[in-house]
């Protein structure tokens, strides 16, 4: 008899998915028993011993969290509780309840999918059989794509932690647009300083190459590389995508093309630098600013805060006044997003300097008068009643940065995750730098807009998790590698139907030259997909004996060993 | 697995110190082990995962927190080169000739976690409920395996728990032990705090601890948290349903008298409880009181619309006094923001938002002999910082140092 315990995970598996509608997309012959809390060790023993002591069961399915969660902890508690039973997990709420509260299926969908991951973990127990080992070697080094704060960050760490390191840029030089910008919020620190603090001694540094094609083969990452005319495909363990953004331009807002006046934010900024290293002066800086924050963002088309505009105007708001003290800035802003320690204060200074902060509920409440050059800036008066006028000699807008199209595609290649503005999507909060495919980590302003601080520090985490992922990939080869085994196919009974490439999720099946079924073996995650869907019966998972906690035992004698 | 309890291992070269076990210390832990590099995770309280495991929910997936934060913690435990100490505080901080000594009072604990079957005999025992099943300011107990906890303001010491206990795993006069340990640097990750009355950083204008019906962000997460498995309805201290609930943001922060920066959170974390309620109860009327929304990291600005748009009112407007109004509620004094005239409202729930303290860096900290240690900050203690923020911030850390330990060793070779 075959036994599935639904833990509903404090009612959160619960909400999502109905204790009927789950039976109901179950096979006949599995008895669905719904629990509570299994991970909970004493609890597990009373319900396990009310709800299934009297059935003869060989086959148990816990269907609670993932094995990361506390999904282990109730496949040890259940284990336990039943010592003589083949207890077994399938991951419901990562795997499929949370997931759908995002994606928005429908009930049946969702209770449909669920019932799939059961069935598949009643696969994985009677496929069990004894299996060959994986083996994964890692040597060819990290690629980082971009070579930005965020990219150098990386690929500085990287070499400086002795790994092999390859940084990719289409421009001639490292710095990415931090090179536009002369000084940087919120310490007013020059950029020039911050990237010289990010050394590349030791780094394949590969300037004017553009990435033209990343894919996955095997267990290793084929980057096509094209410099010049010359082209080229190289491998790597890991990627590191800190392909960087570009500012929306303000185009063609307050009728810019009729009024002369009407400049970016980077273009003063561009203009601030060239004053301040003496190539400009200080009186060609206009004598009145209007700033406006959120051209072109938090809109219907953007509706994103861009989390940078804000501190570049109370930063050149600051220059401005440093370098011609009688100038006025005004700054309208729907709100100012300036968070944390650095900038509030950062934020304070400016008023305190003098600029003004006015705040407007709408851009379209904002009026700009003036025939051939920008002359005022008209606004609703507080009260409702009447208006108020700011002389303005120049307007500064403040836009957002939103991703270049062609890295979006480049990431789309690798089947990397990116939301509806193209930004790329790590698993927030707990793991944000980690995309959804496994090795490929996400940094710097291509997942958000960040400013440089941010950018570098976000360069040195992915370091570290990339550094994380090869260590813990080729670790296990000698000690634990037939712990992992994985999937195979029976080439006597494959019919080479190719369900099985179509449906593993992880892309370890695949067409051998010959059209004979393979698998990878380096990238089976023995989710058992294919044992479920093979028609034949000729696609076999491999029972993996031992515990979880056998295997991290397992695990920390080699690194123990590898450390003395 | 969890010998958390032993006084650390003295042998160990080259080690890490790092103070505070949330989530940017768990992380820098990882991310230095992961590096070759051992660390020794020193934490005040009784477990692993800091402010983290006492939130519900976290924005902007509004997912559990307590989950991702407790497997960060088990790889901890796990991990042969983090040394994990719990109940554990560092006193003092000093540098030799030789390198940095660490001065550390670990409390024992009154049961001994690695001894306790939670087989329930104490609480059989115990005539005055002092024995619990869980830490009840932890969200979900995540201790592993689970051991019983005392209420030492129910206990009346009598005793009758130490005899009860099968494995003599309880020892009520619990002691503390000091001892020195050399680490190679230190990495600060103590976090944040809640500002409370007593503290010179609180604000006493909005009433916090002066009417039940009037919380702080952290103690409405505690009520009002639906993973403890009792999800329970709003309802005010004298038991009537509550049907206007206010959230008051900035309270005390930014204000040169008080915290004088934004901590970059609560704005966030708010609108997330605001948004959990509407959920649960349509027909509440909710407030949010705030001086800038700000929302700048990843989907925070979608989120925040579409709390909006679920009915939650965002009024502009920085209350200036929240006090009980009798049996009608507390009241809410404020500015409107069409045109700046004073107006009172009573709500029946107010949250008060705002007082996020970095937690202080013990007194030895700052470098008495004026020789400059080398040591890091992460996570809110260094800058305010959300969950992502924290995790960040720890493995760049983690980066930063196993960087300066490898110069330093390429040096003396």
């Amino acid at each position: 008899m075959k036994i599935c315990l639904y833990c509903t995970c404090m009612g959160q598996n619960a909400r999502m998915l109905a204790e009927d509608s789950l039976r109901a997309a179950l096979d006949s012959d599995i008895r669905l028993v719904v629990v509570d809390r299994l991970c909970d060790a004493a609890r597990c023993r009373e319900v396990l011993t009310e709800a299934v002591a009297h059935a003869t069961s060989s086959q148990v399915v816990v269907a609670a969290c993932s094995r990361d969660a506390r999904g282990g902890e109730a496949l040890n508690c259940v284990q336990k509780a039943l010592p003589a039973v083949r207890v077994e997990l399938a991951d419901i709420r990562e795997g499929c309840a949370w997931h759908a509260s995002v994606s928005g299926e429908e009930e049946d969908e969702r209770a449909a999918q669920a019932a799939a991951l059961v069935r598949m973990a009643f696969v994985r127990l009677e496929c069990a059989e004894v299996a060959p080992k994986a083996v994964v070697p890692c040597s060819l080094g990290v690629l980082v794509v971009g070579a930005g704060p965020a990219g150098m960050a990386a690929a500085s760490a990287l070499a400086g932690l002795g790994v092999p390191v390859t940084l990719a840029e289409r421009r001639p030089r490292p710095g990415g647009m931090a090179m536009l910008l002369g000084k940087l919020f919120p310490h007013m620190a020059q950029s020039s300083d911050v990237l010289r603090a990010l050394p590349l001694e030791g780094v394949n540094l590969r300037m004017g190459c553009d990435v033209v094609s990343l894919r996955r083969e095997d267990a290793a990452y084929v980057a096509g590389l094209r410099e010049g005319d010359d082209c080229c495909e190289e491998r790597f363990d890991a990627l590191i995508l800190a392909v960087g953004a570009q500012p929306v331009l303000p185009g063609v807002a307050f009728g810019a093309k009729e009024r002369k006046g009407i400049i970016s934010q980077m273009e003063l900024d561009t203009l601030l630098t060239a004053v301040e290293t003496g190539r400009k002066e200080a009186a060609q800086l206009a004598s009145d600013y209007v700033f406006v924050q959120c051209v072109h963002a938090r809109s219907t088309d953007k509706p994103y805060c861009s989390a940078v505009c804000c501190p570049t105007a109370v930063k050149n708001a600051l220059r401005v006044k440093n370098l011609r003290p009688d100038a006025e800035v005004v700054v309208l802003n729907r709100q100012m997003v300036m968070p944390g320690i650095a900038l509030e204060n950062l934020y304070r200074d400016a008023m305190l300097t003098g600029v003004r902060f006015v705040h407007v509920d709408s851009l379209n409440d904002i009026r700009v008068e003036g025939k051939e050059r920008v002359e005022a800036v008209v606004l609703p008066a507080l009260d409702g009643e009447g208006e108020r006028r700011i002389t303005a000699e120049a307007l500064v807008c403040s836009t957002p940065l939103q991703p270049v199209p062609s890295s979006v595609e480049l990431v789309r290649q690798l089947g990397v995750c990116t939301d509806a503005q193209g930004f790329m999507r790590g698993h927030e909060p707990a793991h944000p730098l980690e995309s959804n495919v496994e090795g490929v980590f996400i940094c710097g302003s291509a997942r958000w807009p960040v400013y440089v601080d941010q950018a570098v520090a976000q360069g040195k985490a992915a370091a570290a998790l990339a550094v994380r992922f090869i260590r813990e990939r080729r670790m296990p080869m000698d000690e634990i590698a037939d712990l992992r085994s994985p999937a195979h196919i029976s080439q006597e009974l494959c019919s080479a139907c190719g369900r099985c490439v179509e449906a593993c999720p992880h892309a370890a099946c695949f067409f051998a030259d010959e059209g004979e079924v393979l698998i990878a073996e380096e990238l089976c995650r023995r989710c058992g997909v294919c044992t479920a869907i093979c028609p034949c019966g000729a696609a076999r998972l491999p029972m993996a004996s031992p515990s979880p906690r056998e295997i991290l035992a397992a695990v920390r004698h080699s690194r123990q060993r590898s450390l003395s | 697995m969890l010998c958390h309890h032993t006084v650390p291992d003295s042998r160990v070269p080259g080690r890490v110190l790092i103070v505070g076990g949330g989530v940017a210390g768990m992380h820098a832990a990882l991310n230095l082990a992961a590096l070759e590099v051992p660390t020794l995770l020193v934490e005040k309280n009784a477990h692993l995962g800091g402010m983290v495991m006492r939130l519900d929910k976290v924005y902007p997936t509004d997912h559990c927190a307590f989950c991702p934060a407790w497997s960060t913690a088990r790889q901890c435990y796990d991990s042969p080169l983090v040394q994990v100490l719990l109940h554990t505080e560092v006193v003092g901080l000093s540098t030799d000739g030789e390198g940095i000594r660490a001065e550390l009072k670990m409390h024992r604990p009154a049961v001994d976690p690695t001894l306790c079957l939670f087989c329930g005999a104490c609480r059989n025992s115990c005539s005055r409920e002092a024995l619990l099943e869980r830490d009840p300011a932890m969200t979900w107990d995540p201790s592993l395996p689970p051991a019983m906890c005392i209420d030492q303001e129910r206990c009346d010491r009598c005793r009758q728990c130490v005899s009860a206990c099968p494995v003599g795993a309880i020892t009520l006069d619990a002691g503390e032990e000091c001892v020195s340990v050399a680490v190679e640097d230190v990495i600060y990750a103590t976090g944040f705090e809640e500002v409370l009355p007593g503290d010179p950083r609180h604000a006493p204008e909005f009433g916090i601890g002066s009417h039940p019906d009037i919380f702080t962000a952290m103690e409405f997460e505690a009520w009002n948290n639906e993973s403890r498995g009792e999800c329970v309805l709003c309802t005010r201290s004298d038991g009537r349903p509550a049907k206007r609930i206010a959230f008051i943001q900035c309270a005390g922060a930014r204000d040169r008298r008080h915290l004088p920066y934004c901590a970059a959170v609560c704005c966030m974390h708010a609108m997330k409880q605001a948004r959990w309620l509407k959920r649960r109860q349509p027909e509440l009327d909710i407030s949010l009181f705030y001086t800038d929304l700000r929302a700048p990291g990843v989907g925070q600005e979608m989120y925040m619309m579409a709390g909006a748009a679920e009915g939650v009112r965002l009024l502009r407007s920085r209350p200036g006094l929240v006090m009980a109004a009798g049996s009608t509620g507390v009241g809410v004094r404020y500015e409107t923001p069409e045109n700046g005239r004073p107006v009172g409202e009573k709500f029946d729930l107010v949250v008060v938002n705002g007082g996020l303290g970095q937690c202080p860096l013990p007194n030895a900290f700052s470098d008495k002999n004026g020789r400059a240690t080398t040591h890091y900050k992460c996570g809110f203690c260094d800058e305010p910082a959300d969950v992502a923020g924290s995790v960040i911030q720890g493995a760049a850390t983690a980066v930063a140092v196993a960087h300066r330990l490898r110069a330093t060793a390429g040096g003396a070779a």
